[in-house]
């Protein structure tokens, strides 16, 4: 898919799930299994996420090929992030911080 | 509180089962993981994902636009960060509610005088309010189908449990 493309359709993208983007962003420095995104998660973003709340947003991003699993060593399953699913975290942090550059230009002008 | 797994649609504990009981294990007991596992089993059995069985091949995009993916994201659960005007939102229905539940209470108590089954059901004037303020806090970002299916069945929960209460008192 074409930047200008991914451009255009975030456009008109309304909400990034927060738990989603925030399991692609813990996965982008290496594979991590449940407890490790949890903590990892609470640290970077100062929200920890609920058992329930994380196995579903990992179910749905694995389901759309977004993250994947690395081979179970044991019970934890460890995950890491897919050639797809770093494309759209960069799309989305890029979308991101335009809105940001944006906002504190109209700050500095105001 | 790995029973709660038990909730969870076969297929989704088959394939996630062992590693969210490993993840529930090295957490301390928490009310709000328990309400958050109860209503993550209500979006599994709503939200049906395509469970894959083997390990999902990497960076598959035929025919699957990028806002379309990220769309089907916003229902990931949730995750979202109570804010303080949520603690409020959250305080005043607990408040109000059970203040307006046990005025009704007390009417009735007055109106009906001293039964078992009205002095049994007392409770429900705090626990009510209480799941109804969880839609601010635990059940934040949830959908409204799983916040209505969460509070609505734990209200039928807890009347059949005052309710048994109420007719083993009126048996003693």
């Amino acid at each position: 898919m074409k930047k200008a493309e991914i451009d255009r359709e975030l456009d008109e993208f309304g909400r990034f799930s927060e738990p989603a983007l925030l399991i692609l962003i813990s996965l982008a420095d290496g594979p991590k299994h449940g407890y490790a995104m949890t903590e990892d998660i609470a640290r970077i973003a100062d929200l920890r996420l609920g058992p329930g709340t994380l196995y579903g947003a990992i179910a749905r991003l694995e389901a759309r090929g977004m993250i994947e699993p690395v081979g179970a060593e044991d019970r934890r399953n460890p995950y890491r992030i897919t050639a797809f699913g770093e494309k759209a975290l960069r799309a989305r942090l890029a979308s991101i911080q335009n809105v940001a550059r944006i906002g504190q230009r109209r700050l500095a002008s105001a | 509180m790995t029973w709660l797994l038990a909730l969870y649609p076969p297929r989704w504990r088959r394939r996630y089962g062992d590693e969210l009981r490993a993840l529930i294990g090295s957490q301390p007991f928490s009310l709000h993981a328990v309400i958050d596992l109860m209503a993550g089993a209500i979006d599994a059995w709503l939200e049906p994902q395509k469970i894959p069985v083997q390990s999902a091949s990497a960076g598959s995009e035929e025919g699957v636009t990028m806002i379309g993916t990220m769309m089907k994201l916003g229902c990931a659960g949730s995750g979202e960060r109570v804010t303080r005007q949520d603690a409020l939102k959250s305080a005043a229905v607990n408040l109000g509610g059970t203040l307006l539940l046990t005025a009704l209470w007390m009417a009735l108590h007055i109106r009906l005088g001293d039964r078992t089954y009205l002095t049994a059901f007392s409770a429900m004037a705090f626990l009510v309010p209480y799941l109804f303020s969880l839609r601010y806090t635990s059940l934040k970002g949830r959908s409204l189908r799983t916040q209505s299916i969460f509070i609505g069945g734990m209200i039928l929960v807890l009347a059949l449990i005052l309710g048994g209460a109420g007719w083993v008192a009126s048996k003693i």
